[in-house]
């Protein structure tokens, strides 16, 4: 790498990534120190040398030309859905869930994987010159390029995971140039799936719909068909919600009424929101944290241990951490903005998105805004994949930053 | 220059739609931030406030409830200290799995766990007791699976103890958990469920005095409701035992009571002393064990209790109601001396062993007639000729204004609840019961002696004849003596107040008493047994008649004549004569009462005596 070429690497998104893993590391030592459960101690350093792990791939990710990723892209994902499959067979996990495939030496998790090869091969369907965003129709391959990773992983079962899926096919769409009508028409029949738990509410919501339709410069069957499924999804939601996991649906309703649920699936909101808000303005202090030291909070180590930090450091910390995230996902749109090559672009926007849904949804839960998911916070929680996967698709942007000049 | 401006062109729509996105993006985090603010900001004192409720739990720290003593300092109830198992709020997610585990290891039912696992919930402060008294294995056998039992402990607690059994048990009563209906009368003074009180007796009537007053500790929990340490931010609050009540009974004339009447099979006594009300004897037999009562009885062993032919709990000393038979005679001879119907010496009545009225025959209880006598022979000799001919002088409507104004049918006021008031029938009360004019006026025949309607209940008697040898003065009778704090301060005395006087001028019931000590100690005497070497002791015997079975044996004593300090009714169900059964009864009760030692022999009569049987 020369020297101009080092000049472009970005700095500031490298140092905002490290320092949240920093942070992350001090949080699952003090979320891990002294608990009752002895498998617990020591994950602080597991989770150090994951880091060191993260890093090497990080750089090594720098080095892989975007061209060969765009080549792979199809064969990557080919081999994710393969591994998706097999989880659905042979795979592992607590509960009835079947969402990691054990390797003998370490548990790997193909969703994961699947994530990224989504974001690829999306990247380079979307990158091809004639693909046009015009109308629903031309909306089809994405969106089945989305929705088989989406139906697997919901099949596991593991519906927070499922849905980033369609969460991060949003902005790659927009960036490739959908317009925001179209995106908004793309949402509808999944907005009404939710609204039509209320007649009323989604009643009205469909004759907003209906507005918008008639005032959007769309083809008229275009209209007919989003206006359709709108009503489609709207009357099938019932039978959705029928076929949700037991557990899955009383994660809902807890959410929309904690209270009624405080001692099931409500738990662990209500004890998620009383340690990040007992924080207060500048927090316990390190180590002090009696939510989570008389082991009030649930898996305070991996998915809340945002409320950790909340109740350790209060606001402050809080303020701190949401700025590095926000300060990296921006920077990376920056990137993406500055890329001139269509598919390094497409696929930063679609790393970004991923960051950026799963730290919100994540950080959401614990505050009590979302219902819980299960998702981890990246960079942060406890979760040796995660980590790695995590910190090498910061390397591919960095490396595709450090390209972004090239066409 | 197209690829120039195509490429112008591409930057300017990849920085639009970066901006966008990064707009999207910004105003979420804005969003989180503010909800953050708003948790930690604005809220912050609220939920530390929830933290703090999380992990500091308060736990009573239970005060022993204040001894009970007899006038001379036995006890009678104290507490000892014995194991529980408690829950405590408990956040364990698995109730169902909880009940199991528990109602396998305590071997208790199910559903009560599950009951008190929810009532643990439902409390803020301290924990509800699942067994009560748990025995060794039960304790073991929680201690092993500590860990597994989120919020089970085992606690010491102090347990009500009755040493003696069920002596005095009407008395002093016995303790039980708090009803639903009392936490709701009493929930102002502090009770709440799951505490102890008094369900009866002086437990009941001195609740307040002799409750102790539960202290607190805070302690630092976890989660699954272990304790770790001490809290620091929490001040304890001392536990305060309870009051010591000093009762007005005599231990040892309870005890002779207690055994002539278990001897006999059911009865009571009431002993006073006359002078102040105290009562020194509160005794009912049969009486079940107050320990047993106060551990909680099952349904079963409730129901067999309560539905006992033999009514252990009915308190037969204040709720019992009988005809008082002769002992009545003392109210008859008081209401003719007051109204002037006759004098100590006339008129001079011939009894020969019956009484005629109309075309019917009354029979004395001697049947070959007691020959002439006035009045203080016929109250020593109980003649019943004497008294029928009294009773028709006075008429229904007199004589039982007199004894009404007696303090007969009105209750005593002992301190001790659940009095009866007994029965004093007049022309009023017998036109409601048979109809105007439906009744014969030949009822005061029967009346005159004590038989028929009117009833008395054994505290009644004591009380008539403590207001007879105390100048006409009935004290309210009371079990409590005083009251003291732990240490033995006394706190206050139970105070002596007037129930009711007697209408009778000094010369009545002079010759009432002069009468009575004739029918102990004098010849022809119905009441001999009672007598007591070296004391004059005064009497009177009844028999009420059963129309269900054997007579009910009255008597009614007091001693020393001259000065009396005691009064002793004593009541034997279905034992026949009051001389041969009651008399003795009163005896020994009142030799406990002076310490004299009970011969094994009763002495035989010194002077002529007869045995009466009326």
């Amino acid at each position: 790498m020369d020297r101009r070429r080092l000049r472009d690497f970005d700095m500031g998104l490298l140092a905002a990534a490290l320092a949240l893993v920093a942070v992350g590391i001090v949080m699952v030592y003090s979320a891990t120190r002294g608990a009752a459960d002895a498998s617990l101690s020591g994950l602080a350093q597991r989770q150090a040398v994951f880091a060191v792990l993260g890093l090497a791939a990080l750089v090594g990710a720098l080095f892989v030309p975007q061209d060969t990723l765009e080549i792979l892209a199809p064969l990557l994902y080919g081999l994710a859905m393969a591994l998706l499959v097999a989880v659905l067979f042979v795979g592992v996990g607590k509960m009835g869930e079947r969402r990691w495939l054990d390797l003998g030496v370490l548990r790997f998790q193909p969703s994961e994987l699947a994530k990224y090869a989504m974001i690829l091969l999306l990247a380079r369907w979307l990158a091809r010159k004639k693909t046009k965003l015009e109308r629903a129709t031309h909306l089809v391959v994405p969106i089945v390029i989305t929705l088989i990773p989406f139906g697997l992983v919901l099949r596991e079962p593991d519906l927070g995971t499922s849905l980033m899926f369609p969460l991060i096919l949003l902005p790659m769409l927009y960036w490739a140039g959908a317009r925001p009508v179209v995106i908004l028409l793309l949402l509808a029949p999944a907005l009404s799936v939710v609204l039509a738990f209320h007649l009323v509410v989604w009643l009205v919501f469909l004759g907003a719909l209906a507005c918008l339709l008639y005032l959007s410069r769309v083809l008229l069957t275009d209209k007919v068909v989003v206006f359709t499924a709108s009503v489609v999804a709207g009357r099938v939601s019932p039978l959705l919600w029928a076929h949700l996991e037991e557990y899955q649906r009383h994660r809902v309703l807890a959410f929309l009424s904690p209270e009624k649920y405080r001692f099931s699936t409500g738990y662990q909101l209500i004890q998620s929101k009383i340690a990040i808000g007992s924080g207060s303005a500048f927090g316990k202090g390190f180590l002090q944290g009696t939510q989570k030291n008389y082991a009030f909070l649930p898996e305070q180590h991996t998915d809340f241990i945002f409320s950790v930090l909340g109740e350790e450091f209060g606001f402050l910390g809080c303020a701190v951490v949401l700025a590095l995230y926000l300060y990296l996902v921006l920077r990376m749109l920056r990137l993406a903005a500055q890329a001139r090559n269509r598919f390094a672009g497409l696929v930063i926007v679609g790393i970004a998105s991923m960051l950026f849904v799963q730290s919100a949804v994540n950080v959401g839960v614990t505050l009590g805004m979302s219902p819980v998911t299960g998702m981890p916070l990246p960079l942060l929680s406890y979760g040796g994949t995660s980590l790695l996967v995590t910190l090498g698709a910061i390397g591919v942007v960095l490396g595709m930053g450090i390209r972004r000049m090239e066409y | 220059m197209a690829r120039v401006t195509e490429h112008q062109s591409g930057t300017d729509t990849r920085a639009r739609r970066a901006r966008h996105l990064q707009l999207a993006v910004l105003l979420l985090f804005v969003l989180i931030t503010g909800r953050l603010g708003w948790l930690q900001l604005a809220r912050g004192d609220f939920y530390s406030d929830l933290s703090r409720e999380n992990y500091v739990q308060g736990f009573p720290v239970l005060a022993p409830r204040g001894v009970i003593k007899d006038r001379n300092g036995e006890v009678l109830a104290d507490s000892r200290a014995s194991l529980s198992i408690t829950l405590s709020k408990t956040r364990s997610r698995d109730d169902e799995g909880m009940a199991d585990a528990l109602a396998g290891l305590l071997e208790i039912d199910r559903s009560l766990v599950i009951e008190k696992l929810r009532e643990a919930r439902s409390r803020y402060f301290g924990s509800v007791v699942l067994v009560a008294d748990a025995t060794f294995e039960q304790v073991a056998r929680v201690e092993e699976r500590r860990f597994e039992l989120p919020g089970v402990k085992v606690e010491v607690t102090a347990t009500r103890r009755y040493p003696a059994g069920e002596f005095a048990m009407h008395a002093l009563g016995y303790v039980g958990q708090i009803s639903g209906s009392e936490v709701e009368t009493m929930g102002a003074l502090g009770y709440s469920s799951g505490d102890v009180v008094g369900k009866a007796g002086a437990e009941k009537r001195y609740e307040l005095q002799v409750r102790g007053w539960d202290g607190g500790e805070y302690w630092v929990c976890d989660a699954s409701g272990r304790e770790l340490y001490p809290w620091s931010g929490g001040a304890v609050v001392e536990a305060r035992p309870g009051n010591t009540l000093v009762l007005a009974i005599d231990a040892p004339a309870q005890r002779a009571a207690e055994e002539a009447l278990t001897l006999h099979g059911s009865g009571a006594v009431v002993a006073l002393d006359p002078r102040t009300g105290e009562t020194l004897v509160l005794a009912s037999r049969p009486a079940p064990d107050p320990n047993l009562l106060s551990y909680g009885l099952s349904a079963r062993e409730w129901n067999a209790l309560s539905r006992s032919p033999r009514h252990p709990l009915f308190n037969r000393a204040l709720q019992a109601m009988y005809p008082p038979g002769s002992v009545f005679k003392v109210v008859t001879a008081a209401a003719g001396l007051a109204t002037g119907t006759i004098t100590t010496s006339s008129p001079r009545v011939t009894c020969p062993g019956s009484f005629r009225l109309g075309t019917r025959t009354f029979r004395c209880w001697k049947p070959e007639g007691h020959g002439t006598l006035d009045l203080i022979p016929a109250i020593v000799q109980s003649c019943d000729t004497y008294f029928y001919t009294l009773g028709v002088r006075l008429g229904v409507a007199t004589l039982m204004n007199w004894a009404e104004r007696s303090g007969l049918g009105i209750r005593t006021g002992i301190d001790v609840g659940g009095e009866a008031r007994g029965n004093v029938p007049t022309p009023e009360w017998y036109d409601k019961r048979y109809g105007k004019g439906r009744w014969s006026r030949g009822v005061v025949v029967n009346l005159a002696i004590g038989q028929g309607e009117i009833l008395m209940t054994p505290i009644q008697v004591a009380c008539l004849v403590s207001a007879i040898v105390n100048d006409g003065v009935a004290h309210r009778p009371h079990v409590l003596k005083q009251v003291e704090s732990p240490s033995g301060r006394v706190l206050g005395t139970a105070r002596t107040a007037v129930s009711y006087e007697l209408p009778y001028s000094d010369a009545t019931l002079r010759t009432v008493r002069e009468a009575m000590v004739g029918a102990v100690e004098g010849p022809y005497a119905t009441g001999w047994r009672a007598r007591i070497p070296g004391m004059r002791v005064g009497g009177k015997t009844g028999t009420a008649q059963n129309p269900h079975g054997e007579d009910h044996a009255w008597f009614a004593a007091f001693a020393p004549a001259e000065d009396p300090k005691i009064v002793v009714a004593v009541l034997v169900e279905n034992a026949g004569g009051g001389g041969a059964i009651a008399a003795p009864i009163a005896r020994d009760v009142m030799r406990a009462y002076f310490r004299l030692d009970v011969p094994v022999e009763a002495p035989g009569p010194p002077e002529p005596a007869v045995e009466e049987s009326d």
